[in-house]
């Protein structure tokens, strides 16, 4: 707790207020084992929840890189065939 | 936060929580259960933890007394009554629980929260204040005010209060 102000209302004994006090409320109905596995499995969930992202982020990065590297090697089916040329005009010389 | 903490803080504040959350609604286990799992996630504790967890549990218990009326109109206010809010006393010269509570149920929401908070919950009327969004001066006359009005209420059954 940090410091509290030194200006706090503190109201007078009252006989009323301190008989009311005396009064216990009545026990909570919380499971309290459930609570506590509950509250297990809640602070196990971030560290599960980091693990998930970062082999989503992983995948991702191996499903971008296998893309890139496919299309980078498959260059001989896109490659576009050599322009066709007019052929030699010139006559073949027969010696 | 480590499981002994937990356990300690539950063993201390539910009953308190719990009568504070019923104020509003009809499933205060519920709503104290949730804030303590909501403690739980968070990377670091509150400063002020105990006030940090009524005001968790007021907003909870508000929404679901609003979820409640949706549901049901007549739920929460039959509910209400249906579980004790104290532990009848042993002490014979004690207050009669039963009778607290209809007392305190006759108050207005906004008085009796406070009358909640401070006497069974132990909050300062600073920490009061900063649970519903007021001011500690407004607290401390609700309190008073409301307080003057169980004494009208309960006086005859006051074992410390001079009969007249």
């Amino acid at each position: 707790m940090p410091d509290e102000p030194e200006n706090l209302i503190v109201p007078p004994p009252d006989p009323l207020a301190q008989a009311l006090s005396r009064l216990e409320p009545a026990p909570s109905g919380i499971d309290r084992d459930r609570l506590m596995f509950a509250a297990g499995a809640q602070s196990r969930r971030a560290t599960i929840r980091l693990w998930q992202a970062t082999a989503g982020f992983l995948a991702a990065i191996g499903f971008a890189a296998g893309v890139w590297m496919y299309s980078a090697n498959a260059s001989p089916f896109t490659r576009t065939p050599p322009a066709k040329t007019a052929p030699d005009q010139t006559m073949p010389t027969n010696r | 936060m480590g499981p002994e903490q937990l356990g300690d803080l539950v063993d201390r504040y539910a009953a308190a929580l719990t009568l504070y959350a019923r104020q509003w609604c009809s499933c205060p286990e519920d709503v104290v259960q949730t804030a303590f799992l909501k403690l739980v996630r968070l990377r670091t504790a509150p400063d002020n933890l105990v006030p940090w967890l009524y005001r968790v549990v007021r907003n909870g218990a508000i929404d679901a007394s609003r979820a409640a009326r949706r549901r049901q109109k007549y739920e929460t206010a039959a509910a209400d009554h249906a579980s004790p809010w104290f532990t009848p006393s042993d002490d014979p010269s004690g207050l009669d629980a039963r009778t607290v509570t209809d007392a305190l149920a006759s108050l207005p929401a906004e008085t009796r929260e406070i009358i909640v908070a401070h006497l069974w919950g132990g909050l300062t009327f600073e920490q009061i204040a900063q649970t519903v969004g007021s001011s500690a001066a407004t607290c401390y006359r609700r309190y008073a005010a409301g307080l003057e009005v169980l004494r009208q209420q309960l006086g005859a059954e006051c074992p410390m209060s001079p009969k007249t």
